[in-house]
């Protein structure tokens, strides 16, 4: 379980999408929005698959 | 490079529209993008042989939002009807038919109705209709309920309050009645349903006219960005590109051609000719602008074409500052207490107060708790007003109403409330309380005719609003106007053409001066129109004078009467003008103005509004011009004459559609006439419910009498609503 930090998420709608967008890709991962953070239940790969994804949907993820 | 712009959807904040710039800037070929949340607009500048409107499509559709290509398709979509309020329509479908049922058949015996719901054949029938009738108004209405209990619990009740403690308990006491209605057949007079579903019905429907009228302000803010183009001319080297307004940079160059409007606040830096900044600053003569002048976005380039350098774009310009400021100031309006709160936030806690000690009072006295909750509820029961709910939108109706035959279109219940209470009224000077356009007011010369004649030959090439006066005013004396030869433009000076083998030439000093003609006979009188505020021209022929033409920006004929029906009426009456100060004292001297502030900059205009407020107390703003928009939100009552911009218009709350100052003072009396009323009227909704509470407590029972008369508390009812319509319907009759 490894978290990706997303700066610049800021509200409730960003989370819809960067939630639908994870699920769509078969991710399995919680959306936080007070700390920021998507917390990714999987592999490396997933992660970084995740990391794309996001960064696709004009965010700046950094993995933690 | 191509530069388009695309309608975005879906973005609700900052990091929406951010990661829309993001996503399409990443593109290869992508030069520059910038997205505006307000607008739902994205322009992008990019390559189009490397990147195109599907990758745009592809990346924005992928980050979750919607991409469009026609802006003017969108933009229809944008602007939808608004929904028709369908809970209300059918509150109010359901209330008429529980009416009917219920009151119909108390007072007239005879009225058909249907065998299961007819009070004497099947009573338990019509008590059940009447729930169903009933309960879907409450639903649709549930908001009082919500609003109006937590208010309560605040310890701070309002009219929600009323409506939702008087509902309840008519609610709760009717159900009651029902299950008596087995036993007892009686107890179908001892139904309030249809009570509980006309008030809610008509106090939803002051509400929905009421956020109906203050939408429409939110329409400003929209007019005010449509003031400048959207395109702009660029110059890069000698090539002029079109290109959107939303990615012109400072320090461009660009080229504002005739007729167009200036995209954004910039300095001239080529070229010269006159522009139109009536729409900002009120003033309705146009100013010369040269090289190294200063012009202001959304003004209007008159005759030349003009080259500028941007010094301000996007949220630093001069109207985007009017428009901050607008969007600022109607969203910090002070909200008003209203009346009918007012009197509920003493009523309803001595209601409650009286039905929780008669109930203690009957308990103690060894009556049983069903008995107490009896009284309990009847009391409120009976203290509701129905008519409560009446008693401020039939007045504001009505009131409305007359304003309106008189040509005082009053946008909102509260403005009409507020008006009656101003302490000064602050007018502006050009447009509202003048003509706003110059006309010719003297002509001294020992040959009049001729001097007319001459300086209309000369101005008649001319665009310029002096020039109008001067032709026009020619064509009302009947002085027919020959063409002239070699019309020549002295920009800022005159004009000098020739005819008839004559060398004429209309100007200002300077121009006499420069062709070293001299007017001593008429130095004295162009003083005095000078002192006036009047704008003086000589006009020459063959170097000699020939006589002296004054044009200036008349009063309105009404104007000096509407000062004085205003200050007769108590109200402090004050000039406000961005003229210079001879002029301005000159007219306010002429209306007998209280105090006069000339030479106010079109943005010191509601910090003068603002230290009025603070000085006086409720200040009253009557305006036409966009510049006058932050003046008209600022007061607590903007009142926009119908010859204004949209704007002014838009940021009022009354209009004068007659274009008379003298409605100014109408609408004061109008207000507090109407005021008068709304204060009879709850007298009216109080006055026979409050004689029925001790009724309801019991005083009469104490002495053997009935416990609560359904007939008295019929009568109460539906007389205190007689009364209250009835009273706002004779403001209809008065003359203002």
């Amino acid at each position: 379980m490894s978290k990706i930090y997303v700066p610049d998420m800021h509200c409730e709608n960003c989370v819809k999408r960067i939630t639908a967008a994870l699920k769509e890709a078969g991710i399995d991962a919680t959306v936080e929005l007070a700390s920021q953070t998507v917390t990714v239940n999987g592999c490396a790969h997933c992660l970084e698959k995740a990391k794309n994804e996001i960064y696709d949907l004009g965010f700046t993820p950094e993995i933690k | 490079m191509k530069t388009e712009t695309y309608i975005i959807t879906g973005m609700h904040c900052a990091a929406c529209s951010g990661a829309v710039q993001r996503v399409t800037s990443r593109l290869n070929g992508v030069a520059e993008c910038e997205v505006n949340l307000m607008t739902e607009k994205m322009t992008v500048s990019f390559e189009p042989e490397q990147v195109g409107f599907s990758d745009f499509e592809r990346v924005i559709t992928k980050a979750g939002f919607g991409i469009r290509e026609n802006v003017a398709v969108e933009e229809k979509v944008l602007d939808k009807k608004e929904k028709p309020p369908y809970g209300l329509m059918v509150a109010g479908v359901l209330s008429i038919v529980l009416l009917y049922v219920s009151m119909g058949q108390m007072f007239f015996s005879n009225l058909p109705v249907p065998e299961f719901c007819h009070i004497e054949h099947f009573p338990l029938g019509f008590a059940i209709t009447q729930i169903v009738l009933c309960v879907p108004v409450m639903v649709i209405g549930y908001k009082f309920f919500t609003v109006g209990f937590a208010s309560l619990f605040r310890g701070n009740p309002n009219m929600d309050t009323l409506v939702a403690v008087g509902a309840t308990a008519s609610f709760v006491y009717s159900v009651v009645q029902t299950f008596n209605v087995v036993n007892d057949a009686h107890a179908v007079h001892n139904l309030y349903f249809e009570s509980v579903a006309v008030v809610i019905t008509l106090i939803k429907l002051g509400k929905y006219f009421e956020a109906r009228s203050k939408k429409k302000t939110a329409g400003a803010i929209k007019k005010l960005m449509a003031l400048t183009p959207d395109i702009s001319h660029l110059l890069t080297g000698d090539i002029v590109t079109d290109i959107p307004t939303a990615v012109v940079k400072k320090e461009d160059i660009l080229l504002v051609k005739p007729g167009e409007k200036f995209p954004v606040d910039g300095i001239v830096v080529k070229g010269s000719g006159t522009v139109d900044e009536s729409m900002l600053t009120g003033e309705s003569m146009p100013v010369t602008k040269n090289t190294g002048d200063a012009v202001t976005g959304g003004s209007l380039n008159q005759n030349d074409a003009l080259y500028i350098r941007a010094t301000r774009v996007g949220k630093d310009t001069v109207l985007a500052g009017i428009i901050a400021f607008v969007e600022n100031a109607q969203s910090k309006k002070a909200p008003v207490s209203k009346l009918a709160d007012k009197v509920s936030g003493i009523f309803v806690p001595t209601v409650m107060a009286i039905a929780v000690l008669s109930a203690a009072a009957w308990l103690i006295a060894g009556e049983d708790i069903s008995f107490a909750v009896r009284i309990f509820t009847a009391v409120l029961v009976i203290a509701c007003p129905c008519a409560l709910g009446l008693a401020t939108p039939t007045a504001v109706m009505v009131g409305t109403g007359l304003g309106a035959s008189n040509g005082i279109l009053i946008k909102s219940g509260e403005a009409l409330e507020i008006t009656h209470g101003i302490n000064v009224a602050v007018f502006d000077k050009t447009g509202t309380v003048t003509e706003g356009k110059p006309t010719v007011t003297d002509i001294i010369s020992s040959d009049a005719e001729k001097t007319l004649l001459y300086a209309a030959v000369c101005e008649s090439a001319s665009q310029h609003p002096i020039a109008n006066a001067i032709v026009n005013y020619a064509a009302e004396k009947g002085v027919p106007v020959p063409l002239a030869e070699r019309v020549q433009n002295l920009s800022g000076k005159g004009v000098k053409c020739a005819y008839d083998g004559i060398e004429i030439c209309v100007g200002n000093k300077a121009l006499l001066q420069e062709n070293g003609i001299t007017a001593e006979e008429y130095e004295t009188e162009a003083n005095r129109l000078l002192s006036e505020g009047k704008t003086v021209m000589f006009v020459c022929a063959d170097n000699a004078v020939l006589g002296v033409i004054a044009v200036s920006d008349k009063l309105k004929s009404t104007s000096r009467e509407a000062f004085e029906k205003l200050s007769a009426l108590g109200v402090k009456t004050v000039l406000l003008s961005g003229d210079n100060r001879v002029c301005a004292e000159y007219v306010g001297k002429q209306l007998g103005a209280d105090e006069v502030y000339a030479e106010v900059l079109p943005e010191e205009k509601a910090d003068v509004i603002e230290k009025l407020k603070s000085e006086y107390g409720a200040v009253m703003m009557v305006g036409d011009g966009i510049n006058d928009a932050p003046a008209l939100a600022a007061a607590d009552i903007g009142c926009a004459v119908a010859s204004g911009s949209d704007i002014a218009i838009d940021s009022a709350d009354i209009v004068l559609m007659k274009n008379d100052p003298t409605d100014v003072a109408r609408a004061v009396r109008l207000s507090k006439l109407t005021m008068r009323t709304i204060k009879q009227n709850l007298f009216w909704a109080f006055c026979y419910n409050v004689i029925c509470i001790p009724v309801a407590a019991g005083v009469i029972h104490i002495f053997g009498g009935p416990l609560l008369n359904p007939m008295l508390a019929g009568l109460a009812m539906s007389f205190s609503s007689v009364c209250v319509v009835t009273n706002a319907l004779r403001l209809r009759g008065k003359k203002l």
